[in-house]
């Protein structure tokens, strides 16, 4: 394993530094790939700005240009490319939301497939509670349509421009994770095309070995087209907050929560490290009601008054971290109001919270670097890997936030190998972001990748996973999976696809 | 010679301009032209993104030609960009390198000096007498005899608009206006001046009368442009109103207005296919009535809904 050109200095002893950052392809074969393109009737564009458009994803730290780029209108579209890419060895990034942060959806030369043109949804089915969509719908689109049939999906990350066919090879993460796991396994079926540019319906009863590659499959195995979810009846959502000053307790309570099915919602949001928000919500008023009978008196958090009051007490003896109280203070002025806009609420309950979820992230999180290594860990070693990682975060960052939530898991399926949700997880995994707050604060690239580096160390140090372990990152894969493992998914990977062109880069 | 961002100041100098965008693309989910061609490049975000990576402003024409200037990216931009002033300035910029096609278009005549007291509304003088008359008899306003209009449609072209013209339309306009055009309602401040404004929608469904003829089977159709230029504060108005007469409205998940497109200047030209856009606000809906703001939007949905269509200010009793 080469050992040259360090990124950041060793953050733990024992563990080598390696550039992970992909060299940019150069080039050989382009002209006869695109050639073949264009005798097909695909149009491969080639301008500065078609290019530009994708010169790095959400994550702000990997930059790269295609050598063209191309809006598929169809599975068959993306089968000739594929076909062309094999034969000519041309690589192959496919993008959708392009929300990824380790540089997984950036094209370092080659094409970008461009999914955004495949985003219709196809049909939506409401006797059996299906919908059909095109791989690179957003899930705000998506929704939109579900809404005008009072439908809603099930599970889907907190933001409205993940695509559908990007958040099913990585998982996709909700607050109601705990109860309906992740997106992925809200899937019914896929239309996928193969490395070699196969059409290939899959689902648990047909062609299931390329399904389970597919789902959480990090884009190695095939490109989704068209993807059945199941989907429900929409109804709007209460939101209860309880409020810690301890991380642990915060943390317990919350497995807690999500280990006896409380809550149809459940996650944990740091403000600062002494102010902890675990906020449950519920889907209908008898379960809150059972929630508060049940279960609320078991929480070890207070109420927002009770908090306050013993916050108030605890800064005003401390007039030395008035600065942290001020930020506390103006965090919850400036955040809780976008969680209760009028225009959102109907009779105190949130109606799309997709949109007001997901606009909260842009407005107070969103930035044109997001700095979000995770964490994701059987529920044993989850305490654990959450404070190592907050250490590490208030090692560099006077400000940032920590988002944890659990994850139902559907028995010991095949697609959880080598993915997002930890080997050693047992019915739940865990995931945790640390997100730093960068406000206006400029900081370097190799300190925010330094930060990226010490969390995840600590998933190798404890043998976890990561919600996001491709691109600048794939380096961490065989220290946290072992060399028996990736090299399984290797040599499937070289099967599927010979010339191995398709998201190069991103695990292998 | 290329054109570069470098080289322009293209929007409210005192909001975030385009290099503040970090391509997050919800700008883009509400954007008519997204809906219809799915083509990033011709988006709020594709414009932004293309000219921070050194394209020309020649090279984004394309882009900055085809919006429809509906604002929704302006009440949806997580970094409050001034998206609309970024896609004006772009269109002005089109103009001093002589490449702006829609330079050419037919200007709308200028009318008499206004000389109200009271307040005042601003109609286009093109649209049917007798609505016209129903609006100044619902509002109790008098109309302007000089309506703006070619003010407003200089200004959606990207051409300048004189300095003596939009001074003495300024100083001719009351402490109070109804504004029927959205772009003028949003411009009308940058043009200097300093009274009330309200759109026209906004002020008849101020008209107890109005309000009260909303029910549950309409479907309200908000102007787009004025409502985005004040979103912050028209979308709870328009959410009370939602509420108490169970109407439903046009407004999508993230609350802000799809647009039909029909008023905007290129629309003649079939850049923004307008009945699909009025599919795409039917969709999934079945609407005994649709009650639209914008005048132009009434032959729009004539066109394309199978369900009655009429004015706001018809409602008024």
């Amino acid at each position: 394993m080469s050992t040259t050109n360090p990124v950041a200095p060793d953050s733990l002893v024992g563990i080598p530094r390696q550039q992970t950052n992909p060299s940019r392809w150069a080039g050989s074969g382009w002209s006869s790939f695109s050639a073949a393109l264009e005798r097909a009737g695909l149009e491969v564009r080639t301008g500065q700005r078609d290019r530009a458009l994708f010169l790095t994803d959400s994550g702000g730290m990997a930059f790269g240009l295609p050598h063209g780029t191309l809006r598929p209108r169809s599975a068959e579209d993306v089968a000739t490319v594929m076909r062309a890419a094999q034969d000519t060895g041309v690589p192959v990034t496919v993008r959708g939301g392009g929300l990824t942060t380790e540089g997984e959806t950036v094209a370092f030369g080659g094409l970008l497939l461009d999914m955004s043109g495949m985003s219709s949804v196809v049909s939506i089915d409401r006797d059996n509670l299906t919908a059909r969509v095109q791989g690179g719908v957003f899930w705000h689109s998506f929704t939109d349509a579900l809404r005008r049939h009072g439908l809603d999906y099930l599970s889907a990350p907190l933001n409205l421009t993940s695509t559908v066919g990007g958040t099913l090879g990585v998982g996709g993460i909700d607050i109601n994770s705990p109860r309906l796991g992740c997106s992925a396994d809200q899937c019914v079926s896929l239309e996928v095309v193969t490395p070699t540019g196969e059409i290939v319906e899959c689902s648990n009863e047909h062609e299931k070995e390329l399904f389970d590659r597919v789902l959480l499959g990090y884009g190695q195995f095939g490109v989704i087209t068209e993807a059945t979810m199941r989907v429900r009846e929409f109804t709007p959502i209460s939101m209860r907050y309880v409020y810690y000053a301890s991380l642990p307790k915060a943390i317990e309570d919350m497995r807690m929560l999500v280990e006896t099915d409380a809550a149809d919602y459940c996650g944990i949001l740091t403000m600062v490290d002494r102010a902890i928000n675990l906020l449950v919500a519920f889907d209908s008023d008898e379960r809150e009601r059972e929630f508060v009978s049940r279960w609320q008196k078991r929480l070890r958090g207070l109420s927002e008054l009770s908090f306050a009051a013993r916050a108030a007490v605890y800064y005003g003896l401390r007039p030395w971290r008035m600065r942290e109280a001020l930020f506390l203070l103006n965090r919850r002025l400036e955040l809780f109001p976008d969680f209760y806009k009028p225009e959102y609420m109907r009779d105190g309950k949130i109606v799309d919270r997709t949109v007001v979820f997901s606009r909260a992230v842009w407005k107070h999180w969103g930035g044109s670097q997001m700095v979000i290594p995770d964490l994701a860990t059987c529920a044993e070693k989850f305490t654990e890997a959450v404070v190592r990682g907050n250490r590490v975060c208030r090692k560099y960052f006077p400000y940032y936030t920590l988002y944890c939530v659990g994850i139902k898991l559907f028995g010991e399926d095949r697609r959880y190998e080598l993915s997002s949700i930890p080997p050693d997880a047992k019915s739940f995994a865990y995931g945790c972001e640390f997100e730093p707050m960068l406000f206006d604060k400029t900081y370097s690239r190799d300190y925010l990748q330094s930060f990226k580096n010490e969390i995840y160390d600590i998933g190798a140090d404890m043998k976890t996973s990561y919600y996001r372990f491709g691109g600048m990152m794939k380096g961490y894969i065989r220290r946290v999976f072992g060399d028996e493992l990736v090299d399984r998914h290797l040599a499937m990977k070289r099967a599927a696809d010979p010339a191995m062109v398709l998201n190069p880069d991103v695990v292998f | 010679m290329p054109v570069t961002h470098t080289q322009l100041r293209l929007s409210d100098p005192a909001r975030p301009g385009y290099d503040a965008c970090t391509g997050c693309h919800v700008c883009a989910l509400p954007c008519p032209v997204w809906q219809q061609t799915r083509d990033p490049r011709l988006t709020l975000k594709g414009r932004a993104r293309a000219l921070l990576h050194g394209a020309s402003v020649l090279e984004v024409a394309d882009s900055t030609l085809a919006c429809v200037l509906c604002g929704a990216c302006e009440a949806v931009c997580p970094e409050d960009i001034d998206t609309v002033g970024l896609t004006l300035g772009l269109r002005r910029a089109l103009t001093e390198i002589g490449e702006n096609p829609l330079a050419g278009l037919d200007e709308s005549p200028v009318g008499e000096r206004n000389h109200a007291r009271g307040e005042l509304a601003l109609l286009p003088r093109g649209i049917d007498e007798e609505l016209r008359a129903r609006v100044r008899a619902a509002l109790g306003a008098e109309l302007a005899s000089d309506d703006g209009r070619d003010i407003a449609q200089r200004i959606e072209a990207g051409l300048e608009v004189p300095a003596e013209r939009s001074r003495a339309f300024v100083a001719s306009l009351p402490p109070a206006v109804v504004v029927a055009d959205g772009l003028l309602a949003r411009e009308l401040p940058r043009l200097g001046y300093r009274g009330r404004i309200r759109t026209l929608g906004e002020a008849l469904l101020a008209l107890p009368g109005v309000v009260r003829a909303l029910g549950a089977g309409d479907l309200l159709v908000i102007e787009s442009r004025g409502f985005h230029a004040d979103h912050r504060r028209l979308v709870r108005f328009y959410d009370r109103i939602r509420v108490e007469r169970g109407c439903d409205t046009n407004l999508d998940l993230q609350r802000v207005a799809i647009a039909t497109g029909a008023g905007a200047v290129q629309a003649a030209g079939g850049a923004l296919d307008v009945g699909r856009q009025v599919r795409w606000i039917l969709e999934g809906k079945s609407p005994q009535r649709v009650v639209v703001e914008a005048f132009e939007d009434l032959a729009a949905f004539r066109s394309h809904a199978d369900v009655p269509v009429c004015h706001l200010a018809e409602l008024h009793p």
